[in-house]
């Protein structure tokens, strides 16, 4: 009776470990990069970064704001201390990305990543868009 | 056995405990300030919130209502502070715009996004709460859950 007892009780405790072990292959750390693009500032977010265990990416984040008809403000930060880097834009209602930013705003989630890019190395966003939308990020490390 | 079981237990625990403490988590809050309210959407996990701390944000017969109140905090000395508390609506014919800007806005909360609204202290002909003038999202990856 014990015996008939701890096969199916061996058999859930193995589907469990199985599905963590798949549940951590499929993970991804958040991330923020922060680079120079053909003469212009670019950073590329995950919003799940906030998952990124790495304790070099313990300040790291990314924030979309939005103020209709005023202005869209994209910061970003990636790395603690003296050793991250932090990107700022902003742009406004007479950009022709303004809608489609206006959209990444306003859809930016956990899962997402958002890639933007300054006009020369000022602080004028040039463009915002949704990179990509992946189920292989934003799950807690 | 027993004891094996317990340390790979307690272990874990340890682990999943640092897991969450990682990356970049902040509480949420409620912030009222005389003319503005500003929160995030997750700021009920937040146990240190003063209590009964809400936002809300509907749409009623063409008139968007939103309220809020930061909470009364218990403060250890016995006394109290906090529970101040903000309104204002954005009705259609008043503010065409902004009821437009507010309905796409409030389509896009979601559990750590971040509410702005601030108040004109004006009402409209109609009215007799005052208007709303300006409205915000952001959408951040450092609130936590």
């Amino acid at each position: 009776m014990k015996k008939q007892l701890l096969a199916p009780m061996m058999a859930v405790a193995l589907f469990g470990s199985s599905a963590t072990i798949a549940s951590q292959a499929y993970s991804e750390p958040g991330t923020v990069d922060i680079y120079s693009s053909g003469g212009d500032f670019a950073m590329q977010a995950d919003f799940s970064v906030r998952h990124n265990t790495d304790p070099e990416a313990a300040e790291s984040y990314v924030d979309l704001t939005y103020v209709p008809n005023e202005y869209i403000y994209v910061r970003g930060r990636n790395g603690i201390g003296m050793m991250g880097s932090n990107f700022w834009c902003w742009m406004y209602p007479d950009n022709p990305a303004w809608e489609d930013a206006k959209k990444v705003v306003l859809n930016f989630t956990n899962g997402h990543t958002v890639a933007v890019k300054t006009v020369g190395l000022g602080w004028d966003c040039r463009s915002l868009e949704l990179d990509f939308e992946s189920s292989r990020i934003g799950t807690l490390q | 056995m027993k004891k094996q079981f317990k340390y790979i237990l307690l272990s874990a625990a340890l682990i999943l405990s640092s897991a969450v403490q990682a990356g970049l988590h902040t509480p949420g809050y409620v912030n009222i300030n005389g003319s503005y309210m500003m929160g995030t959407m997750n700021f009920k996990h937040n146990p240190n919130i003063g209590a009964g701390a809400y936002m809300r944000v509907v749409e009623n017969n063409s008139i968007i209502e939103v309220s809020g109140t930061d909470g009364v905090v218990f403060n250890p000395d016995g006394t109290m502070s906090g529970g101040a508390f903000f309104a204002c609506n954005v009705t259609q014919s008043f503010s065409p715009q902004l009821y437009a800007d507010t309905m796409e806005i409030m389509g896009a909360l979601k559990l750590g996004t971040v509410f702005y609204i601030r108040s004109s202290g004006i009402a409209a002909p109609e009215g007799e709460v005052a208007e709303c003038n300006r409205v915000a999202i952001i959408s951040s990856s450092k609130v936590g859950e």
